[in-house]
């Protein structure tokens, strides 16, 4: 036996061209969203005043400001993306992502509840969009999975959770306007406003969420052999699917806890990843996180600057992008099942 | 016992599938249900990978019944291939085939050069050498299949089960995946329980023919006690006649047509639209 391990080789180079590139994006992402605004810097100025503490304009502005909103973006960007990947593999089905399938507005819904329950605890509110995330997941997957989730079944369900909490939601917001001042980038769906507060509050979740991401592509690539085949391949199915929702509703409920209902983030990500890199989760889950941290700090960067001096909020930028997406999706992939 | 079941009972619903069924798997041979469509025979492998949760009974292994071993243990002992494949579209016949490794993984789930060359040698045991960078979507419908038995060869199972692996295929693709089913029991050692319809390729494949029907195991032997024109009008409903394959060394048989009793009960069942269990509408017939 003269046989070595041999990956094909087109494809093996093909990913590694794509990841280098990806990394470069994310690194240019970085720069360009904190180096534009109403005050243009050069990459050298970002790089100075990232490194040296003094008390120049570059440094208050970019410290302070940028760079935190645009890590929060980064996070919130890949977190979707993850959560969006994980559902794909736990629905069956490409079209399902958190915004898809209601989990957006179940989170938001338990967030907004948290913060008028507990108006001065706003530390919480992570938990509660994590807690919203999960028990949306959970009720979509109850009401649409039969051995993977029918499309229409899901996606149906899905608008009608979304209806059902977006209603909730703005009862909550007419009524209770006081209790809801201290999370600004949670209630307006985007990142004004996010900094260093709202992205060291987020961390420990995401960082939860993504470092188990890193164990979970031999098994995620298994249960997309269908349950007959993965269960004899040695995995409990209803057992890790249920973990996954989890990881999923961590992820989801974090990135939505600072930037409220940030739409198709989750959807487009992984779809995009998809084409680049092929469906094997080993490097689905690395391109995704790659590609929705550059994505969310783009759009949020050309949100800011496109119509000066307004801001257009990132979730406006990400539907203009997302939902064309998304109908096309829906069309040439209904039937869903891959 | 090595392996097979124990007073398996199944039900869906009301309609009670299979009734106290045991039968016993003998090491090392090929064995093939066989009976007719709804008779229980793939529900009867489908509790394998517990896609059927039997009411009472289970599959047994080495005197201990299946659910008692934790399933990645299992996994490395059976191999179970369904009758409709999932994949992602875009995954190649080595990716696929490595699948196959993943009862051995260790925690954090990458290969070692060990899991490449049993991998590798899957590949070139199933024929599919030329192929392994493929695509598994573009593949024909018999290449294919021997991709997905390659990924069960990669398991190094003691026992491979398939449940109607010739289904979808043309005959001469049907012919392809029993011959390698046929090699991996005769060079491996790997003990074969397979679900088929066709019961001459059935006679020419198998050690021994189970048959079931009534919700139990209705007849066994090899090839040659099994097939008789009675046994065939009892399971099938069928006249047929029964003639030696020379060539084969196996029985083989001609369908003469449907036995006057089944042509009665078949118009019944249709006219009353039952699906698969005729016998309360024999009752009612003349």
């Amino acid at each position: 036996m003269n046989a070595v391990i041999t990956k094909v080789p087109s494809m093996s180079f093909r990913r590694a061209v794509v990841f280098i590139s990806l990394v470069f994006l994310s690194v240019f992402a970085l720069f360009f969203g904190v180096g534009v605004g109403t005050i243009d810097f050069t990459g050298g100025e970002v790089l100075r005043a990232l490194t040296v503490d003094d008390d120049s304009t570059a440094r208050l502005l970019i410290w302070n400001l940028r760079f935190p909103r645009m890590l929060t973006g980064g996070l919130v960007g890949i977190c979707l993306s993850l959560s969006g990947c994980i559902l794909q593999g736990v629905m069956r089905n490409t079209l399902a992502s958190p915004s898809t399938i209601g989990v957006t507005g179940g989170a938001s819904f338990v967030g907004y509840l948290t913060l008028v329950v507990f108006p001065s605890l706003y530390y919480l509110l992570p938990i509660g969009s994590i807690i919203g995330a999960f028990v949306t997941t959970m009720l979509i997957y109850a009401l649409a999975y039969q051995k993977g989730v029918s499309p229409v079944k899901m996606i149906l369900s899905g608008m009608a959770v979304s209806a059902l909490f977006g209603a909730f939601n703005d009862i909550i917001k007419t009524l209770f306007a006081d209790s809801l001042g201290n999370a600004s980038g949670f209630l307006v769906g985007g990142l004004n406003g996010s900094g260093w507060e709202t992205f060291i509050r987020i961390l420990p979740y995401a960082v939860v969420g993504i470092f188990t991401c890193l164990f979970l592509p031999a098994k995620m690539n298994i249960l997309m052999l269908g349950d007959e085949t993965a269960s004899s391949l040695g995995l409990r199915c209803e057992l890790f699917r249920f973990f996954l929702i989890v990881v999923s509703s961590l992820l989801a409920g974090a990135a939505i806890s600072a930037a409220g209902l940030i739409s198709f983030v989750g959807l487009v990500v992984p779809h995009i990843a998809r084409l680049l890199v092929g469906s094997d989760y080993k490097y689905l889950f690395g391109a995704s996180t790659l590609l929705g941290f550059s994505l969310v700090i783009i759009c949020d960067t050309v949100g800011r600057v496109i119509m000066p001096p307004g801001e257009v909020p990132v979730s406006i930028i990400l539907s203009f992008i997302g939902a064309p997406f998304f109908l096309w999706l829906l069309r040439t992939r209904g039937s869903g099942k891959e | 016992m090595y392996f097979g079941f124990k007073n398996i009972s199944i039900e869906y619903g009301r309609k009670q599938i299979l009734s106290n069924l045991s039968l016993e798997i003998p090491k090392s041979r090929v064995v093939t249900l066989i009976g007719r469509n709804g008779c229980g025979k793939s529900s009867l492998l489908k509790t394998i990978p517990r896609a059927v949760i039997p009411k009472t009974g289970s599959a047994v292994l080495d005197g201990i019944e299946l659910r008692k071993y934790p399933p990645k243990q299992l996994a490395r002992r059976i191999a179970y291939l369904a009758q409709v494949h999932t994949s992602p579209p875009d995954i190649d016949v080595r990716t696929l085939v490595s699948y196959g490794r993943y009862p051995y993984l260790k925690f954090g789930g990458s290969l070692t050069k060990e899991d490449g060359r049993i991998i590798d040698n899957a590949i070139e045991l199933t024929g599919l050498s030329a192929l392994r960078e493929q695509t598994v979507s573009t593949l024909s419908g018999g290449e294919r299949q021997r991709a997905w038995i390659a990924m069960t060869v990669a398991q190094q199972p003691e026992i491979l089960i398939l449940d109607e692996p010739t289904t979808y295929l043309d005959i001469s693709y049907q012919i392809e995946v029993l011959e390698l089913v046929r090699q991996l029991n005769r060079e491996l050692g790997i003990t074969i329980l397979m679900v088929l319809h066709d019961l001459n390729l059935a006679c020419r494949y198998s050690d021994l023919l189970y048959a079931i029907r009534d919700g139990r195991l209705y007849l066994s032997g090899t090839p040659d006690e099994l097939m008789t024109s009675e046994n065939l009008r009892e399971l099938f409903g069928i006249e047929a006649e029964i003639v030696y394959d020379k060539i084969n060394g196996c029985p083989f048989f001609i369908p003469l047509g449907q036995s006057s009793h089944e042509r009665k009960t078949t118009a019944e069942a249709t006219a009353v639209k039952t699906s698969s269990i005729i016998k309360p509408a024999t009752e009612k017939v003349g």
